[in-house]
């Protein structure tokens, strides 16, 4: 089944998380966001969902107008790839250092390019140069924004972003919603997975649409 | 994590189910199972053990075919096999070593003693060519690599999969039989092939030393390493390679399997170490028989 617009990177038809759930159906355009309101320790995984790792229990998850299903899997790591994805919890590899975490998308996909991208977001955050100690003696509030460097880096097509902002200080929500916008202004469709969006966040990421379940 | 078509496929099985809720027998026998027949048990026993024979081939097999593709050798993966070899191989050297000494005296006391008592005593090199170069170093070298590295690659995949690790690998289109799979693999069959010849080599020398002690020194060094490696014939050379590498890669490919089976739950992780080591040391057993039969009857 192909896109129905050009423009939509990201498309869900009757996505369900059980059998009897609710459906949701929806598309993020080119540069467009989105947020879906995803319970924490819910039945959905979205993540695993938008970025086609796990598909859903009911419906299809489209990216570029492909199910994911329908994609050979080196096809669908390569496309992966264009992703960038912030994860709520772990995401970091505790055998590498910050420097092999970040730069590991980028030298699998042989991306000689995220050079300057890794050194200009690290700069952006404030974690230039990259720490070098593994993940676990890193401190919580450099391990995210590691996480956000390694997303931000891969110039992405689309960002699925799992509660990214969860504990962050006010300092560091400005620099991340700024990056989303310039990110969003360059064409990346943007996913924001979370609970509750505050009103910063929400006026941050305008013009934003939600994510509704069809009623049974 | 089960990928959509991974190559390998490594993915849930025994131990406990996704929400670490249902426990199991093992070989996949869960507890609330209906209780079977003597012969079904049997029978149902014999089926799992044979399909998980089937997965650890397909697993190998597949970490062969896939090694040989030159665009998957990225410089991380290398840095993989780097580190692997490293921890596996680089670092048991001393252990392994010791153990070949003890092993090459202990050999050359028992071989000395009956040989000397039957009259035989320039055997000694043969003796020790079919005990040491056929059977004990391969075996005991692989039970080295499976206690040390079996155990840490089963624990630190299952820990990687609690935590998400695999996960986030693989959203970032990394595949994790890639990254983590064939490098460990082929690591451990790498180490586990260097670490038998240095066992062997060291069980000759120590088995030597042991010998011109016991002679106080009225022994011929040319002799018997001469009679040592002119035992040593095309089919042990065989039997070496293929008891150190396939054992090896066997070894690899079961503990990133269970390694990689866990679902959630942290208290999967040390279930899955135990299964590793387990079915690995069978495994061991059953291959060497095979590869004994196969070159030597």
């Amino acid at each position: 089944m192909g896109a129905r617009e050009d423009s939509e990177w990201i498309r869900a038809e009757a996505v369900r998380a059980t059998p009897d759930g609710p459906a949701w159906s929806f598309a993020v355009p080119r540069g467009g966001a989105l947020w879906i309101p995803d319970v924490r320790d819910g039945e959905a995984a979205w993540l695993d969902w938008l970025t086609g790792i796990e598909p859903p229990p009911a419906g299809q998850m489209f990216w570029k107008g492909v199910e994911w299903r329908e994609r050979n899997p080196d096809d669908a790591a390569a496309e992966r790839g264009r992703m960038g994805c912030v994860f709520a919890v772990g995401g970091l590899l505790a055998n590498l250092d910050m420097d092999e975490n970040v730069w590991l998308p980028a030298r699998i996909h042989r991306r000689a390019e995220a050079e300057a991208g890794i050194e200009r977001w690290a700069r952006f955050f404030g974690v230039w140069p990259l720490p070098a100690e593994r993940a676990p003696f890193v401190r919580e509030r450099d391990r995210r924004k590691i996480l956000w460097v390694r997303a931000f880096a891969v110039n992405p097509e689309a960002l699925v972003l799992e509660r990214p902002l969860r504990d962050a200080p006010a300092e560091d929500r400005t620099l991340f919603l700024a990056a989303v916008r310039e990110a969003r202004a360059a064409g990346c469709a943007t996913v924001w997975l979370d609970e509750d969006l505050d009103a910063e966040t929400r006026a941050a990421l305008a013009p934003l649409a939600q994510a509704a379940p069809e009623s049974a | 994590m089960e990928k959509q078509d991974s190559g390998g496929g490594c993915g849930k099985k025994g131990g406990t189910s996704d929400a670490g809720t249902m426990l199991y027998r093992g070989e996949g026998v869960p507890y609330n199972a209906p209780q079977m027949s003597l012969l079904g048990q049997i029978g149902a026993g014999t089926r799992a053990r044979l399909g998980g024979a089937t997965r650890t081939i397909a697993l190998v097999w597949a970490v062969a075919a896939k090694s040989v593709r030159p665009d998957v050798w990225t410089a991380p993966l290398r840095n993989v096999l780097a580190r692997q070899v490293l921890f596996t191989g680089l670092e048991a050297t001393n252990f392994v070593s010791l153990i070949a000494l003890i092993v090459g005296a202990l050999v050359v006391v028992q071989a000395q003693y009956w040989l000397v008592r039957l009259g035989q005593a320039a055997l000694i090199g043969p003796i020790l060519t079919a005990v040491v170069v056929r059977e004990v170093g391969p075996l005991l070298t692989n039970f080295v690599v499976i206690a040390r590295s079996g155990t840490a690659i089963s624990t630190e995949l299952a820990t990687m999969k609690v935590h998400g690790e695999v996960r986030a690998l693989d959203a970032m289109g990394i595949d994790p039989f890639v990254y983590l799979v064939i490098p460990r693999v082929l690591g451990v069959a790498a180490s586990t092939f260097c670490l038998t010849v240095i066992f062997l080599a060291v069980t000759f020398v120590g088995g030597f030393l042991c010998l011109w002690v016991i002679e106080l020194g009225d022994v011929d060094v040319g002799l018997f390493f001469g009679n040592i490696i002119g035992a040593i014939g095309v089919r042990d050379v065989f039997s070496l390679l293929a008891k150190s590498i396939l054992p090896g890669m066997m070894t690899g490919a079961i503990c990133c399997d269970e390694g990689l089976a866990v679902g959630a739950a942290a208290t999967e992780v040390p279930i899955a170490a135990t299964r590793g080591v387990i079915r690995s040391v069978a495994t061991l057993f059953v291959t060497s028989l095979l590869i004994s039969l196969m070159a030597y009857l």
